[in-house]
């Protein structure tokens, strides 16, 4: 029952926390100055009456008080309308529906390639024979994090790419032409979590329970699979869920270099132009992906770790 | 002297941490059916000579001498891949902490089957029954239950015996039991020690005990070691280590254990009639719906110390903490010097606080890591007291000689001074505020008997020289009973006995209080009936 | 035992190359004699060579001359970006950990709303606000650092004052200033730092991020991420103008991230 009602409260949790981050950013976004609109329009090329661009404003922003503007906004958004592009004069919903499928699957592949290095990164660092070997495995996340992600983008295409000719970027089907992009968002999401896992383990292999499995006669891998790594990974969860919002936001320098057409393009667009409405869907697409990671990892860990299970219970306050 | 083979046998060992030697020329023989203790306090390589058993030193440890072999099998050159073949199934290692000495994500259950599926061919079922029959063996009533039970669900003494039951799981020639119970309340204590006398009786393994209590060695070891700094001070039988201790290092260790003698006879200064330190009326404190203490209800004479005993969540901590004005009670009062200390004004809490001061039981935690001795103890000098500079330094000199501490100390950080050095700290801060009361949580607890007897030493000093009312702690009976004219007995926050306290000790009444001291340690000496074995 | 552990070899060389970039900061002229905005047109798209280490640009600017003067653009500009960070962190982050129950909730409420809007979004965001511009450019990544910042200073003074040193303090007659003055603020001192300096080291990247794009300084600014920018266009022949200011961003990131590893790492005080 607790369980249910622990959900519950995080569902709700998360609803609040995305109210806030709409919130916070339509008022950021309201208060730029110069009306992106009139900017727009009232550019003499296009030849507009004021009594025309007056009409324009109406039809875009709705109406004029910020606070109506506001419930107007969030109701539409409600039901998944999130107004026009100034830019392009299309609904932002037409242009999002575009540009997700391609994000996602640059983030999902690029999170997951991410997950297999974090565990390769730890593996090496904590079984390799060599001391020095180990040594270079943990370095390995402060190396990756200090890499400017369009720099090493740029030359996994140029190498990979054009040298080796392994796999080509253009021309290619949705899944062949992620995977460039995926390797090269995975690496700045690798490292903190690996960072994070390998002080983990660090901190794990100083318990003592993992002396005492030692004197039962288990060797080295088997303690490490068995029983360091399960123990290790809860916080490294926490720490993917963030990370999935930086993977959107990771997009918008991939997208550029490897020239996709999904959100990361879409926001580039949108802060060139000025186009808040598609800065703000995007935001809020962002802060959804993060909110929905983390409630998923805030369910998850209890499976994961049974002292959290019933944890109430067992707290003792007056212990001494 | 003795016919049989040896289990353990070790010669000349020799270990150093980084160069700098750990122990040296260690050599003992250990054999079958009996136990062997390895008496030492922290530092003196104890736990070195353990882990070098079990070939698990840390990486900075270096073997620089001798041999160790397990029944003709050597250890020091054996393979890691050797090492995991003789690790569980040869030897047995009871660790240390209980609570924390368990993967916590696992059923326990399953942690005793691994030792069986690293070492046994048996199958899932069999090995499954085996530990069902191993758990009944170590005194659990429903091992079904208990096999999908994690660590968290179960108490410190029940985990212990789950670590009891993956150490003999496979009837091993050798077990070390690395300070078996010192993590145990009393009465858990002495149930973990007949179980491990018992399973070493059926089972003629040999017994290596590593621990710091000299009374829980009396009692259970036929032999001892004393180190001291790394080396043997003392190798005898326990008999004759106790009738006749040959080094004066064992005979220090003997006359600092407050098991082995009663508090030096006194006079009562149990004066009645007089207006009480520290009045405690019906107390009782929830939280939410849990009761941590119910109804308490005791008196402290000026001048006289009061022990408070109690095991882990019998609510001591939680008393303490509203003795002190800390967290407020559901109902009930506390006066101290006759005034309440739940209806005071600021100026009156400021001025009680100073009066009545708090000494907390981890050496290290309680002071400031980022401050010097000095700035530690000058504290409530610049806070309570508006006189300038030069008096503080005198008052600060004063202090110092209170506690028989060297001056050059005062520009040390607390990481840089021994704990029984940080408890001298804590005891000169107290002090510094000219308080009337002390209130001491666990104050010795943490401290190795030497420095512990010491600290006492200097308490009933400070206590006759200042005249303090002190309110003492501990879940250690012998330490409380060197120290204390009156005395509560608490358990799952209940009062069970209250009184004087030598009546208590030769007359308690409830039966609570009657195990308790039943069960302390040092009573019964095992040396005596273990001849039979020696004579064969 | 001594206060400070004594510096690796590793923070030592962290240390050297963080002062050879302060050195391009401060006498840029005393390394190199070149220009960093006028080039040689004749000398474009030169090869590394002895007259040029690191090769010539499109337009005959020497790469090397640009990155040393280029230090200059991203450096500063990304301290100043930390400092807003740390500033704003540790007044929200140290305001919600001292103040009532209610307060800390409300706070910690706002810290969570801004966290989960990722940082380079929430650094577009106020882009977009306040218009492009190395300065704008780095009080938005500091702005979109302050949650970061927050979340964790709250959590370390909210352990700091659940320390028994703390409560001891308290009842040897210390008040609520002394206690953050001569307490919390020593203790929490070193780890803020560290995080300072690994934060200090994203900061630069980020900036050198919103070069990239296009939103910090305007061409023909040194700035190293608008020169890998600049570079992409003749990668498949010049690869030294992407190669090299991407190593020296690199380099500078690693050393700081080495540099807060070294400060970070727990002492080992007491067994």
């Amino acid at each position: 029952m607790s369980s249910f009602r622990h959900a519950g409260i995080q569902f709700i949790r998360a609803i609040l926390i995305l109210w806030g981050a709409f919130t916070v950013t339509f008022f950021l976004l309201q208060m730029m100055p110069g009306d992106a609109v009139m900017v727009r329009f009232m550019d003499p090329e296009l030849g507009l009456s004021p009594d025309q661009i007056e009409a324009m404003r109406v039809l875009y922003s709705g109406s004029s008080s910020p606070v109506l503007q506001y419930c107007h906004t969030i109701l539409r958004m409600l039901h998944g309308d999130f107004g026009y592009s100034v830019q392009l004069g299309v609904p932002v919903r037409t242009l999002i529906a575009a540009a997700l499928p391609v994000t996602l699957r640059l983030a999902v592949v690029g999170f997951i390639l991410s997950l297999v290095w974090t565990l390769l990164i730890a593996t090496g660092a904590s079984l390799l024979p060599a001391r020095p070997l180990r040594q270079a495995f943990q370095a390995i996340p402060g190396f990756w994090s200090a890499i400017p992600l369009y720099w090493s983008g740029i030359f996994i295409i140029q190498i990979l790419s054009f040298k080796l000719r392994l796999l080509p970027v253009v021309g290619v089907g949705p899944w062949e032409g992620i995977i460039l992009p995926a390797l090269a968002v995975s690496l700045p999401i690798a490292a903190p979590q690996a960072k994070l896992l390998l002080q983990q383990i660090e901190e794990t292999e100083r318990l003592p329970f993992v002396m005492a499995i030692r004197t039962k006669g288990a060797s080295q891998e088997s303690v490490f699979f068995r029983h360091i790594l399960p123990n290790s990974v809860t916080p490294c969860l926490t720490m993917a869920g963030l990370s999935f919002g930086e993977l959107i936001a990771g997009a918008i320098v991939t997208e550029t270099i490897f020239g996709l057409n999904g959100l990361g393009r879409l926001t580039r667009d949108a802060v060139s132009g000025q186009d808040v409405a598609v800065l703000q869907a995007v935001v809020m697409i962002g802060a959804t992906g993060f909110v929905a990671a983390n409630l998923a990892v805030d369910l998850l860990i209890p499976l994961i770790n049974p002292s959290l299970r019933s944890s109430a219970a067992w707290k003792e306050k007056s212990g001494s | 002297m003795n016919t049989q083979h040896p289990v353990l046998d070790i010669s000349h060992l020799g270990i150093s941490y980084d160069g700098k030697p750990a122990v040296e020329n260690i050599s003992l023989q250990t054999f079958p059916g009996r136990t062997m203790a390895l008496i030492g306090e922290s530092g003196s390589g104890k736990s070195t000579i353990a882990k070098a058993i079990i070939q698990l030193l840390p990486p900075s440890a270096r073997l620089t001498h001798g041999t160790i072999t397990l029944n003709g099998i050597s250890l020091t050159d054996a393979t890691p891949r050797g090492l995991n073949t003789i690790r569980g199934r040869q030897i047995g290692f009871i660790p240390q902490d209980p609570s924390s000495s368990l993967d916590p994500r696992l059923p326990v259950g399953r942690q005793i089957e691994e030792v069986l599926r690293l070492h046994t061919s048996q199958s899932r079922a069999e090995r499954r029954g085996h530990v069902l029959h191993l758990l009944e063996h170590v005194g659990f009533s429903e091992p079904e239950r208990r096999f999908s039970q994690f660590p968290h669900e179960l108490s410190g003494g029940m985990k212990q015996r789950v670590l009891i039951a993956i150490a003999v799981a496979l009837a091993p020639a050798l077990l070390i039991a690395d300070e078996p119970t010192s993590a145990l309340d009393v009465t858990i204590q002495s149930q973990i020690l007949d179980l491990l006398d018992r399973l070493r009786e059926e089972s003629g393994s040999s017994v290596l005990m590593i621990t710091h209590d000299l009374a829980v060695a009396r009692d259970r070891a036929h032999d001892m070691i004393v180190l001291q700094h790394g080396r043997i001070a003392e190798q005898n039988t326990t008999r004759s280590l106790f009738e006749s201790p040959r080094s004066s290092y064992t005979r220090k260790l003997l006359a600092d254990s407050p098991a082995f003698h009663s508090r030096p006879a006194t006079p009562a200064r149990f004066v009645s009639g007089m207006r009480p330190a520290i009045q405690v009326k019906d107390l009782t404190v929830a939280y939410g719906s849990q009761t941590a203490v119910s109804h308490l209800s005791f008196d402290v004479q000026p001048g006289t110390t009061h022990g408070i005993i109690g095991e882990s969540g019998s609510g001591k901590t939680t008393l303490l903490r509203c003795l002190m004005g800390l967290i407020s009670p559901q109902s009930g009062s506390v006066h101290v010097n006759g005034k309440d200390i739940f209806s005071e004004t600021s100026a009156e809490r400021r001025q009680r606080l100073r009066n009545m001061q708090l000494v907390y039981q981890n050496p290290w935690s309680s002071l400031d890591p980022r401050l010097t001795i000095r700035r530690i103890i000058e504290e409530p000098l610049r806070n309570y007291f508006p006189e300038g500079q030069a008096w503080r330094q005198t008052r600060l000199h004063e202090l110092l000689e209170r506690v028989h501490l060297p001056l050059h100390l005062l520009e040390r950080y607390p990481s840089e001074i021994s704990g029984g050095q940080c408890q001298r700290v804590a005891l000169a801060r107290a002090l510094a505020a000219q308080p009337d009361i002390l209130v001491l949580d666990e104050f010795v607890s943490a401290l190795d008997v030497t420095v512990q007897a010491r600290i006492l030493e200097l308490l009933s000093e400070l206590q006759k020289e200042l005249d303090l009312t002190f309110v003492f702690v501990s879940h250690d009976l012998a330490v409380v009973r060197q120290i204390a004219d009156t005395l509560s007995i608490i358990r799952y926050g209940k009062q069970e006995e209250y009184g004087d306290a030598e009546q208590i000790f030769r007359k308690p009444a409830s039966p609570y209080t009657q195990t308790l001291l039943q069960t302390i340690p040092g009573q019964k000496q095992n040396g005596n009936q273990p001849q039979k074995f020696l004579g064969s | 035992m001594k206060r400070f552990a004594p510096l690796g070899p590793e923070s030592v060389l962290s240390i050297g190359v963080l002062a050879v970039f302060g050195l391009a900061i401060l006498f840029p002229s005393a390394l190199t004699h070149s220009d960093p905005t006028t080039g040689v047109a004749k000398d474009h798209l030169l090869a590394p060579d002895w007259a040029h280490w690191f090769g010539t640009d499109q337009l005959g600017r020497d790469v090397l001359t640009r990155i040393i003067y280029g230090a200059r653009e991203t450096l500063p500009a990304a301290l100043l970006a930390t400092l807003t960070g740390v500033v704003l962190g540790a007044f929200i982050g140290g305001l919600a950990a001292l103040s009532a129950p209610v307060v800390d909730g409300a706070l910690s409420g706002v810290i969570d709303v801004l966290l989960s809007i990722p940082e380079l979004l929430l650094a577009l965001t106020v882009v977009i606000l306040t218009g492009f511009g190395p300065l704008h450019a780095a009080l938005a990544v500091g702005i979109s650092q302050t949650a970061s910042f927050a979340r964790i200073i709250r959590n370390l003074v909210r352990s700091l004052r659940a320390m028994p040193y703390i409560e001891a303090a308290r009842l040897s007659g210390t008040g609520f200033g002394g206690m953050i003055w001569w307490h919390i603020l020593p203790n929490a001192f070193r780890p803020v730092l560290g995080l300072t300096v690994l934060r200090y080291s994203m900061a630069i990247l980020s900036l050198a991020t919103l070069g990239f794009l296009g939103y910090g300084a305007p061409p023909p600014t040194p700035e190293w991420g608008l020169m890998i920018a600049e570079g992409r266009d003749y990668l498949a022949t010049a690869w030294w103008m992407t190669t090299f200011p991407g190593l020296a961003l690199l380099t500078v990131a690693f050393a700081t991230n080495r540099l807060s590893h070294a400060m970070t790492r727990p002492r080992e005080d007491q067994p």
